[in-house]
């Protein structure tokens, strides 16, 4: 900061735009990370395999450090990792120990351990929404200047004076409020939510009529799944390619216009 | 205006599509829906963005942007009015982003705002600009999101047009009264016109001639028409010629040359509307611009022509500068040099002794005084001076070797300014001004105070 720089802060604040709740958001996507990671140590920990817990342990940590060093700015990278190290810890777990040292403890029994990990499950969901919805509705690009000092504050109201009856004049703005957000945000769900339960109910009928088809013993078991994740590498194949379809597609059809267009002009 | 659609996949939505696939296959495989369950949400978002893009594919607005001004000084105000319709026929919440270069800054409301458009609905939105910074600073482009999850989607409308706005150097903090301003010229004039001889002496009128008059100032056409010798009578020349040199080396960054560039401009207020010329030469390690002398040449057109000048890299060298002026037969006028003492001394100062065999004179003006040079230094960004007393900081955080160098540095300014009959003003720190500071130098020089304040009277 230099003196002239300490003048001007005298007249001008930097201002950040502070939506209503977005600290309550802030603790909740830390509260949920907290959970989530909490949730899976006691299970790794129940599991009774020192790998495991160790593991877990250390990517707990990890996660919770990555979350406090970030403080109140939420960001993609973050969530990205979290993911990512979740998926790492599962691996070296089922690399270390086997798949059932894990999740299917002597201990526990099969509803408790489903009722474990989709709480788990649910809160890292959370979390992820959170800090999406945070990203769309309270970045850090929010900022601007109030004028504070008597100059400044005469400086602005006297342009703004001089800019009525021109094209300048200040109108009053409604900016939507958060509660109109989370709508959008919610509503915009509603349709992927239906076409994802429509694949995953053909799956599941796929999976009853090949379950009807052969004898119902060991090999129904091993049916459904990977029929759903046939499916799931299915829904990702056209949600990537989704991408690259859809401008060609429109490209495409504005060409077709041009071009009768050209032939209507030629014929006349 | 017609804007451009944009519509992609980010690179952190492919990592997301990827990761949450990943997460519910292996989930699935091994059975643990610690994993389906947030990739099954992973998808649910990308999905609701393609949705939300195909739903929306027909949404285009008509974007109007006026700007207020073409050009503003440093720390002046700007309106931007954009009249935002709606051309479809659905109701849209939207994301308006008004993008602008770092010179200028919003006040009041955000760069970003979130709107409900009706359908044919018309809205209005104006920004009030606040420039910080001097240079060329942009407006535009205004972007337009449509829908959530732009993070990982892009769904855009962007009006590419980018309005270049200039911005001007600081108004000074003292305003000096035009009547203080006259005052000092008549001193100068009363100085230095004097001296300046052999440029262009002024024919006055014709009289008879008389013993002792010089010979080559006869006027032989007036004397074979009265019959009798007449001699030219000159007056003195009571025009001034400034020069100002503004130094662009490596050693004039930041506030210091802002504040030189500011005073490059109230130098040339001094002249406006007068019969006095002004010229600029900008010169580094060679002259950078030029700007040709002008009559009463008014302060704007001179910061048009300088506003967007940047000090270089290389140390300056005032030998070319000189030379330059020798070139162009810029003789017999004030040279008022804007640098400062730091770097090599020998450079700053070679063709002093060339401008003064060319007539001029000489004022160095130093900028880089104690205040200047403690701002500048990275003891002063460290340490916690910030929050010190101005007193308090020459005494302790101005290492005082620096000081006794600074001093004989000073001393050899001066040594040499005086064997060529030149002037040394310092500028003291932001509150000093350089009409002021020439105002002290010629009140040194014309302690008959009582002829200017005649001369102002008549």
């Amino acid at each position: 900061m230099r003196i002239r720089d300490k003048v001007f802060e005298v007249d001008w604040k930097k201002t950040k735009k502070t939506a209503p709740g977005s600290q309550i958001m802030v603790f909740c996507h830390h509260l949920f990370g907290v959970i989530a990671i909490a949730i899976i140590i006691l299970q790794s920990a129940i599991s009774l395999n020192v790998y495991v817990f160790t593991i877990w342990l250390i990517i707990g940590i990890i996660n919770l450090m990555i979350d406090l060093f970030r403080g109140g700015d939420l960001n993609l990278k973050n969530e990205l990792s979290f993911g990512i190290f979740l998926i790492l810890g599962t691996t070296l777990s089922l690399l270390l120990a086997n798949v059932n040292s894990m999740f299917f403890p002597d201990t526990l029994g099969r509803i408790d351990i489903i009722l474990y990990q989709v709480s788990a499950g649910i809160c890292i969901a959370l979390r992820l929404l959170l800090s999406i919805f945070f990203l769309e509705f309270y970045f850090h690009e929010k900022f601007y200047i109030l004028p504070t000092g008597d100059y400044a504050k005469e400086q602005v109201k006297h342009y703004e004076d001089n800019l009525t009856l021109t094209d300048f004049e200040h109108e009053p703005l409604k900016e939507l409020d958060v509660l109109q957000k989370w709508w959008i945000l919610i509503k915009m769900m509603f349709w992927p939510l239906i076409s994802i339960l429509i694949l995953f109910l053909f799956a599941g009928l796929y999976s009853m009529i090949i379950y009807f088809i052969i004898p119902p013993n060991t090999i129904a078991e091993f049916i459904i799944r990977p029929s759903l994740i046939v499916v799931a590498i299915l829904y990702t194949i056209i949600l990537t390619r989704m991408n690259a379809i859809l401008p060609k597609i429109k490209d495409e059809t504005t060409v077709q216009i041009e071009n009768d267009d050209g032939i209507s002009e030629f014929i006349e | 205006m017609e804007e451009e659609k944009i519509f992609e996949l980010t690179k952190n939505g492919r990592i997301f599509i990827l990761l949450g696939s990943l997460s519910i296959v292996l989930g699935l495989s091994i059975d643990n829906y610690i994993l389906i369950i947030p990739g099954l949400l992973f998808w649910l978002v990308i999905a609701s963005a393609f949705v939300h893009y195909l739903t929306t594919q027909d949404v285009s607005f008509d974007v109007d942007v006026r700007i207020s001004k073409e050009y503003l000084r440093s720390r002046g105000l700007l309106a931007v009015a954009v009249n935002l319709t709606n051309c479809s026929k659905k109701t849209i919440r939207i994301k308006t982003t008004l993008r602008f270069s770092y010179h200028l800054q919003s006040i009041n409301i955000p760069d970003q705002l979130y709107l409900k458009l009706e359908s044919d609905q018309t809205q209005k939105i104006v920004w009030i600009l606040l420039a910080i910074r001097r240079g060329n600073a942009e407006i535009g482009p205004i972007e337009i999101a449509v829908g959530p999850h732009q993070q990982l989607f892009k769904n855009l409308r962007i009006l590419r047009e980018i309005t270049t706005i200039k911005v001007l150097p600081q108004r000074p903090r003292i305003n000096i009264p035009w009547k203080t301003k006259k005052e000092l010229l008549l001193k100068m004039v009363h100085e230095f016109a004097q001296r300046i001889r052999g440029r262009g002496d002024e024919f006055f009128a014709l009289r008879d001639y008389l013993p002792g008059d010089e010979v080559k100032h006869i006027d032989w056409f007036a004397t074979a028409r009265h019959d009798k010798l007449i001699t030219r009578e000159y007056e003195d020349e009571r025009n001034l010629h400034f020069l100002i040199y503004l130094d662009l080396g490596s050693t004039m960054f930041g506030p210091k040359f802002e504040h030189s560039l500011s005073s490059a401009v109230e130098v040339s207020s001094l002249i406006r509307g007068t019969s006095h010329d002004l010229a600029v030469i900008a010169y580094g390690d060679n002259v950078s611009r030029f700007i040709v002398p002008q009559v009463g040449k008014n302060e704007l057109r001179l910061m048009l022509n300088l506003f967007d000048i940047e000090p270089h890299g290389v140390e300056s060298n005032f030998i070319n500068a000189v030379k330059f002026t020798r070139n162009n037969r810029l003789n017999h006028s004030i040279a008022i040099i804007f640098s400062d003492l730091e770097g090599d001394l020998k450079k700053k100062l070679q063709g002093l002794h060339l401008l003064h065999s060319m007539g001029s004179r000489v004022i160095f003006v130093n900028f880089s005084t104690m205040a200047f040079n403690i701002l500048a230094s990275s003891e002063w960004i460290t340490s916690e001076a910030q929050n010190l007393e101005y007193k308090e900081i020459i005494d302790n955080v101005f290492p005082s070797l620096v000081r006794d160098e600074y001093l004989s540095r000073e001393a050899e300014v001066r040594r040499i300014l005086y064997s060529v009959g030149g002037d040394y003003v310092e500028i003291n720190g932001y509150e000093d001004n350089i009409i002021l500071s020439l105002y002290r130098l010629m009140n040194k020089y014309s302690p008959s105070h009582r002829l200017v304040q005649e001369a102002l009277g008549r």
